[in-house]
């Protein structure tokens, strides 16, 4: 058993708007306790979420979504650091007990990324690589997305959320790999298809050579192709037997036998010019008899297709609006199949309202395109197996119809077909030249057959005919290799079609066992969250009446959001139904039950700013659910929770069981971009000694925010150890102005008590708020820094500031002598110790 | 061949192996090319993004294996 990760610890520094220089924000998380990181807008949040999107994933989703121009890889470290470089550090503890991993991530100045491990592991890339894991890192819009994507998208995510993203892509891979087109281009079986039936061709062309020149030698038909050897040694025996041949032939077989030496020896018996002459004729008749093989009916009829289709490609071609419209389209499309537009009777360029769909618009335009290209390359697979292509080239190539090289055609037209661009009129000019050859044949052969005759009148009747005899016979011998070579290449050519067929067939099966898998698996895993995730729904939203219900297709990956039950009513859609809340209660349930059942390596989730359109009841019944259902060890099998927040409400929820075991809490100040943001646990001593050293060195101006931060620190921490009652807007106010808030809920709870006479505060205490500490802080913070008026105040001043809120901090606590000791205590309000 | 199911308790490369020894039982051949070519096809698709040069490389790989089986010994599959 692997064991699995919870995030103990989280350093930044330099990246995204940390910037923090040489003085790195530090959080550490308990295992054992739901982590809060409470931070008012601005203070660097969501650089802690991105921080962890980087460590774990490399990327920003956010940066992601930037196009190249905006240049995204120049806004991961922060742009005030002086380096420009960001570090981040993180901590992992394994839940078996065994030694913990820190993994150190740098980004340098040019975006390079290197992942080292202080702690020793072998393979820290390898290792953030584990925890990427679809449930560990969730904020707002994971959730809200949900709901809205395609049932196709929903159904990926959740895969991935199911721990079944492996099997999602693999299944998508084999579906690619099986794809009927990707299949037939990618293991070329067009190609192999064209071999075999170009060497059936050439074995045909062969055959007719070889059943011509068997005849002519041996005076009888060939019959039986299956007995070519028996035709062989026929046609040996028959020029054996001639006395003139009788030496050329002797113990030898018909493929050893030299004609051209025999030709030489018929030559030297009676030589001359009409005897080559003769012998040319002859070769020309049984050239110009072999190209009969072609079928110009068949021919025709595919000369016909392809003028057809030339028509149908130039019309659809005339419907469209040329290639820059086509790349228009292409971009549309993209924009709305990812869900960039999603406002579907609104023009994404102008923004103009529509009368009809834009997608609808965009499809039907590039159809006309497609049909287009599918027209030409259906011309082209045409052309390329044709028969045509074949008569074509030997007619062309043909010896005794004398075509000049340069005014052959065969080439030309291939390059034409092939770039899908040949007009009506030059298809018109092919047919006309094509049928002019094949008439051609006739004639010439008719004066060849002739000029043969009249040659053998000539020459000396006996070895007229034995010149004729070798002849044939030399072409019975061609032929037959010919032939033999041909059907070798046709089986060899089948066999490779045949394996591939057999892997389509193979593969095709793989995918749909594969994918019936995966669907049964995703279908148990749906079943085995089915009563969690209804059951947080319903402890979240605290209704019974509306039941959501998640199905999967059957034969596809799609995921269906339905409500089996509202206020009566069944099977409803959720997202017609559901308000914002109700839809990301739903999401949180699916994704925080799919999470409980995940046994991926992390055992930890972040929830960064989830409960944005919650009120204050629901974000209560969530924490709840987390704190007392979810988080480990109050659930043995639970998980680790991180819950990131800018909301002032659920600070309140934060600040009470912060100090609690069960629940540990921090809040994030600063001065982002620029300044450090800390978080209390790293002390406001630390800070402190920071804003005396400015001080002592005259920088005033860094010292500003330092002091700031320490002001609000301070304050907050009385109105918090005391229990201050604060206005319901003190969170929501203007944070700028954070220092006099403070000042005025305190004053103001003290001036009631004192009225009321309930205060414990001594007299001293009151008196030195009233006259001396609270009048400090105002004159030499507030009413300058507040209102932003003028330049820095001057370095003793602001010394003085920093000594006020420290005496100021001292006046609401007291010396507790009941123990036997002495121990300086907060009081627990302003009317009790 | 039976239907086949994935095992819950198996991880996603245990499941797979499961798969191709189930396939198999189809055609022991294929099943052969396809298990020498696993990685290159899991390269196809990652993190739901289709990659039509890993896709090529693969059928190329598959291709030669094909070759030299029709080569060898060509015989029928199921």
């Amino acid at each position: 058993m692997m064991p699995r990760y919870f995030l103990t610890r989280l350093a930044i520094e330099g990246f995204r708007g940390v910037n923090n220089e040489n003085d790195p924000l530090d959080i550490s998380f308990q295992p054992n306790a739901v982590n809060s990181v409470f931070a008012v807008n601005g203070i660097g949040k969501s650089s802690i979420f991105e921080a962890l999107c980087y460590a774990i994933h490399g990327t920003i989703p956010k940066l992601q979504l930037l196009q190249a121009q905006e240049r995204p890889q120049d806004y991961y470290c922060n742009r005030f650091h002086s380096k420009g470089s960001a570090t981040i550090l993180v901590e992992f503890q394994p839940d078996d007990g065994t030694a913990p991993v820190s993994v150190r991530i740098d980004r340098d100045a040019a975006g390079a990324r290197t992942v080292t491990s202080p702690s020793g592991h072998p393979d820290p890339e390898a290792f953030l690589g584990t925890l990427k894991e679809a449930f560990a890192l969730l904020d707002y819009r994971t959730f809200a997305r949900f709901i809205e994507e395609s049932p196709l998208e929903r159904g990926r995510t959740f895969s991935a959320l199911l721990g079944l993203a492996e099997y999602s892509d693999c299944r998508q891979a084999l579906q690619a790999a099986s794809d009927s087109r990707a299949l037939n281009s990618d293991l070329e079986i067009k190609v192999i298809t064209a071999a075999v039936g170009a060497a059936q061709k050439a074995a045909q062309q062969a055959l007719v050579t070889l059943r011509s020149s068997y005849e002519n030698v041996t005076g009888k038909p060939l019959e039986d192709i299956d007995k070519l050897d028996e035709c062989t040694a026929e046609v040996t025996a028959a020029l054996g037997n001639v006395e003139l041949l009788k030496p050329h032939f002797a113990g030898k077989a018909l493929n050893d036998i030299d004609f051209e030496k025999i030709k030489t020896a018929i030559k030297t018996a009676e030589g001359g010019e009409k005897r080559r002459e003769l012998e040319k004729a002859i070769e020309s008749i049984t050239a110009l008899q072999a190209l009969a093989v072609h079928d110009l009916a068949a021919i025709a009829a595919e000369q016909e297709k392809i003028g057809a289709l030339i028509d149908d490609r130039d019309k659809l071609l005339a419907s469209t609006r040329g290639d820059l419209f086509k790349r228009l389209y292409e971009s549309a499309r993209e924009v709305i199949s990812k869900g960039v537009w999603t406002e579907d009777e609104k023009c994404p360029l102008c923004e103009s309202e529509l009368s009809s769909s834009i997608s609808g618009h965009v499809t039907e335009q590039l159809a006309q395109y497609t049909g287009a290209a599918a027209k030409i390359a259906e011309v082209r697979e045409i052309w390329q197996a044709s028969a045509w292509k074949k008569c074509l080239a030997s007619h062309e190539m043909a010896t005794p119809l004398a075509v000049e090289p340069q005014t052959r055609q065969v080439s030309t037209l291939d390059a034409k077909f092939t770039a899908g661009d040949i007009s009506k009129d030059e298809l018109t000019a092919a047919v006309k030249w094509t049928s002019g050859l094949t008439a051609k044949v006739a004639t010439v052969l008719k004066a060849v057959q002739e000029r043969k005759d009249a040659l053998e009148k000539e020459l000396p009747p006996s070895l007229v005919q034995l010149t004729e005899q070798v002849e044939y016979g030399r072409q019975f011998k061609d032929a037959l290799k010919l032939y033999r070579n041909n059907q070798k290449e046709e089986a060899a050519q089948q066999a490779r079609l045949d394996v591939r067929e057999r892997w389509r067939k193979f593969i095709s099966r793989a995918t749909t066992v594969f994918a019936d898998a995966e669907a049964a698996l995703s279908k148990s895993r749906i079943n085995g969250i089915d009563a969690e995730y209804k059951s947080m729904f319903r402890e979240i939203m605290q209704v019974g009446d509306v039941v959501p219900d998640l199905q999967r297709a059957d034969d596809r990956e799609d995921l269906h959001v339905q409500l089996s039950d509202f206020h009566g009513q069944h099977r409803l859609s959720a997202r017609a139904l559901l308000s914002e809340s109700y839809r990301n209660a739903l999401a949180i349930s699916v994704f925080l039950a799919a999470a409980l059942k995940h046994s991926g390596a992390p055992r930890f989730v972040i929830l960064d700013d989830v409960t944005s359109s919650f009120d204050a009841g629901h974000q209560f019944w969530l924490m709840e659910l987390i704190r007392k259902n979810l988080q480990q060890p109050q659930n043995a099998n639970g998980l680790q929770f991180i819950i990131l927040s800018h909301d002032g409400l659920l600070e309140k929820y934060f600040d009470r069981l912060g100090s609690t075991a069960g629940w540990h809490h921090n809040k994030l100040q600063g001065s982002p971009p620029m300044g450090a943001i800390l978080h209390q646990a790293q002390g406001a001593d630390r800070l402190k000694t920071t804003i005396t050293a400015l001080l002592a060195a005259g920088q005033v101006s860094q010292a500003e925010p330092l002091i700031r931060q320490y002001l609000e620190y301070k304050l907050q921490q009385i109105i918090r150890r005391v229990d201050i009652p604060v206005p319901i807007d003190f969170a929501i106010k203007d944070t700028s102005r954070m220092v006099s808030n403070c000042l005025d809920a305190i004053t103001s709870a003290v001036e009631l008590h004192k009225k009321a006479s309930t205060l414990v505060l001594d007299a001293q205490q009151v008196k030195d708020i009233d006259i001396t500490h609270v009048p400090a802080i105002v004159g030499n913070w507030v009413s300058h820094y507040e209102t932003g008026s003028g330049s820095s105040l001057s370095a003793p001043a602001l010394g003085g500031v920093v000594s006020s809120i420290d005496a100021l901090a001292e006046c609401f606590r007291y010396d507790d002598t009941s123990g036997g000791g002495t121990v300086r205590r907060w009081y627990k309000a302003l009317d009790r110790r | 061949m039976p239907d086949f199911r994935f095992d819950e308790n198996k991880v996603f490369l245990e499941n797979c192996r499961a798969a191709l020894e189930a396939l198999e039982a189809d055609d022991p051949e294929m099943a052969a090319i396809l298990r020498g070519n696993w990685e290159a096809l899991l390269a196809i698709v990652g993190e739901g993004e289709r990659d039509p040069k890993a896709r090529v490389a693969f059928n190329t790989n598959v291709a030669a294996a094909l070759d030299a089986l029709a080569q060898s010994a060509p015989k029928g599959g199921s």
